[in-house]
């Protein structure tokens, strides 16, 4: 029993830090969606949702593209309801990796013209997609934590990994799960209830904490290290025939004679009601040739979890049949597959899968720092634990501080039209570099806490001030145009800051146990 | 029935069967002191009845095959038994032990 505390404990403290980050970026992301349609929406565009005629705006587009480009096209709709069509080919970079380049736009669904362009490789698209910029770099930040590949993924990985072994651990010292299920002693002294509302919030959420640790795991290490080794192992390192293999190759064979696609509009027509869902987003392969295939992926309909995927013979929009998401046939593994996007993103169901998974999420970060408050907590005597108690206060409500002000470098660079990525991360670091110096100049730690949640107030409830002073809609435009996201996440900021300055409130009594394990040893 | 309302009525029918569970529950009773000692003990028969009622959703909604109702139900029942406890864990008995 000890050996397993010993492991539960330092598979937490280790990386404990870093998985609390991972963790809350992964809260914010849940809502990457509404973020993006928050921070750059359409006047008069109610929701982000494919555009019903789209064959027209995407033929004007691809005379404007240039042929070598006409291989791939991946559509989709973007922040604030743009489409985005990127037109490519398959390449690799000077160093041999496989990318793609093209051409993307964004395409004004109200007036079907193309609203931004850009041109390269997918990573230099990325980065000029500005659009997005606010909910990618909350993304990136959860997904490879702003690192490089395929370092940040193998260390997110790494990290999922930790939070299964400090579940499956957890799960496994605590002998009394069930008994102790409804026991939290609120009123008892602080160690008590540090390990009380710890064992809590770890016991309710230890389903979910399993399920995110493990999809989160597969998806940092499926493109980094099994995709490559079972290339390698099976497939002589050749990747596209690999995945052809795996996602199912084209049936209606090669031939590039010059031929007419069918009418989109209509092969999405067909799909929507053959689904009774709305697309996902869809493809084109070989525009313009006799073999030019559309496969179209759709949302799960009412009461699923999984989308269905359709594909078309490309010149006669004949439908050829529906996808598995592995291979040509319907299998229990590839159903397995496919849940796993769904599980761990919770986008299944719209708003109410995304609040469900937001908050499970918020137990996950709180079960984090709440075990990492303990485990100072209980060994508050060595002095070498009390700076990772104080970095435990930094990271704590220094990051989510950093993360509420990246909107302050986005906003201003995207209404002039500048590039919004050095902004963002300049005004990340900023709150980042301020948390620390007060970290360590403010002796008590419970002082530091307070300013902390309210420097977050502060932050929060500012932010939709100053998306409307950036050009952004006011709620009246708002509600006429139904921008629900744009409403939605504006009072969510508000509720969001007056919780933080509550619990900021500097005569409010200290309650919960992180408070408690900051005053104690703000006061040695 | 819509998938929202399928959702929202299971959780709810899960939660106020964890209601009783929490509230009479022996551990929580015990730690809490005289004044909720004073409330009697769910019977062994009830307090199975009450699990049965907390996991009813599942089975009714795998019938129904309502896999995405199913998985929100799971999730959203551990969130909702949370903040049960959270709420209950505020309250302060006046003749608590300590």
């Amino acid at each position: 029993m000890k050996r397993l505390l010993a492991i539960h404990g330092w598979s937490a403290v280790g990386l404990g830090l870093l998985l609390y980050a991972v963790i809350v970026t992964g809260v914010a992301s849940v809502f990457t969606d509404e973020i993006a349609d928050w921070s750059a929406p359409l006047a008069g565009v109610p929701e982000r949702q494919m555009p019903a005629h789209l064959d027209a705006p995407l033929r004007e587009t691809l005379a404007t593209v240039p042929a070598e480009f006409h291989d791939d096209l991946v559509a989709y709709p973007l922040a604030g309801g743009r489409l985005l069509a990127y037109f490519h080919k398959d390449d690799t970079d000077a160093e041999g990796r496989s990318i793609t380049r093209g051409v993307e736009v964004d395409i004004d669904p109200r007036s079907s013209t193309v609203m931004a362009r850009r041109e390269g490789s997918d990573e230099e698209i990325d980065r000029e997609r500005s659009s997005v910029g606010l909910a990618h770099f909350f993304v990136d930040l959860h997904v490879r934590l702003h690192l490089p590949n395929p370092w940040g993924l193998l260390l997110t990985g790494v990290l999922g990994l930790a939070m299964l072994v400090a579940a499956i651990s957890g799960f496994l010292i605590h002998r009394h799960l069930l008994r102790e299920l409804f026991t939290l002693r609120w009123y008892r002294e602080r160690l008590l209830r540090a390990r009380d509302a710890h064992v809590i919030a770890g016991t309710w959420n230890l389903p979910f904490a399993f399920v995110l640790a493990f999809t989160g795991s597969f998806f940092s290490f499926a493109s980094v290290v099994g995709i490559p080794v079972m290339a390698m192992s099976a497939f002589n390192g050749d990747e596209e025939a690999m995945m052809e293999a795996v996602y199912g190759a084209a049936p209606s064979g090669v031939d590039p004679r010059p031929a007419p696609l069918g009418d989109l509009d209509r092969m999405l027509a067909d799909a929507r009601q053959r689904s009774a869902a709305e697309p996902y987003y869809f493809t084109v392969a070989h525009w313009g040739r006799s073999d030019a295939m559309v496969t179209v992926t759709m949302w799960p309909a009412a009461h699923q979890v999984l989308g269905r995927t359709f594909r078309y013979q490309g010149t006669s929009g004949e439908l050829l049949g529906e996808k598995p998401s592995i291979g040509l046939r319907a299998s229990l593994g590839g159903a397995l597959y496919g849940m796993m996007a769904p599980l761990h993103f919770g986008n299944f169901a719209g708003g109410l899968s995304k609040a469900v998974w937001f908050a499970l999420g918020a137990a996950s970060a709180y079960v984090t720092l709440t075990g990492l408050a303990l485990w100072t907590e209980r060994r508050r005597a060595e002095r070498g634990w009390r700076w990772l108690a104080r970095a435990v206060v930094w990271v704590g409500f220094g990051l989510p501080m950093a993360l509420a002000a990246a909107p302050y470098g986005f906003f201003p660079a995207f209404a002039s039209g500048a590039p919004v990525e050095t902004p963002m991360f300049t005004a990340f670091f900023i709150a980042c570099g301020v948390s620390l110096l007060a970290s360590l100049r403010l002796r008590s730690l419970e002082t530091l806490r307070r300013g902390l949640l309210g420097m977050i107030a502060l932050l929060l409830a500012g932010l939709p001030v100053l998306r409307m002073m950036s050009g952004g809609p006011g709620w009246d435009e708002a509600l006429r145009s139904a921008q629900v996201a744009v409403l939605g996440m504006d009072l969510g900021l508000w509720v969001a800051a007056g919780l933080c300055a509550w619990r900021a409130w500097p005569w409010r009594a200290s309650a919960s146990p992180l408070d408690e394990a900051a005053l104690r040893l703000g006061r040695r | 029935m819509s998938p929202a309302l399928l959702v929202v009525f299971s959780v709810l029918l899960s939660l106020g069967a964890f209601l009783p569970l929490a509230v009479r529950d022996d551990k929580r009773r015990r730690a809490a002191g005289r004044l909720a000692l004073a409330q009697r003990p769910i019977p062994p028969s009830m307090r199975r009845w009450l699990w049965t009622l907390v996991l009813m959703p599942g089975p009714l909604l795998l019938l129904l095959r309502a896999w995405g109702p199913l998985i929100l139900w799971l999730g959203g029942a551990c969130a909702a038994g949370w903040a049960l406890v959270l709420v209950l864990g505020l309250w302060r008995p006046s003749t608590a032990e300590d």
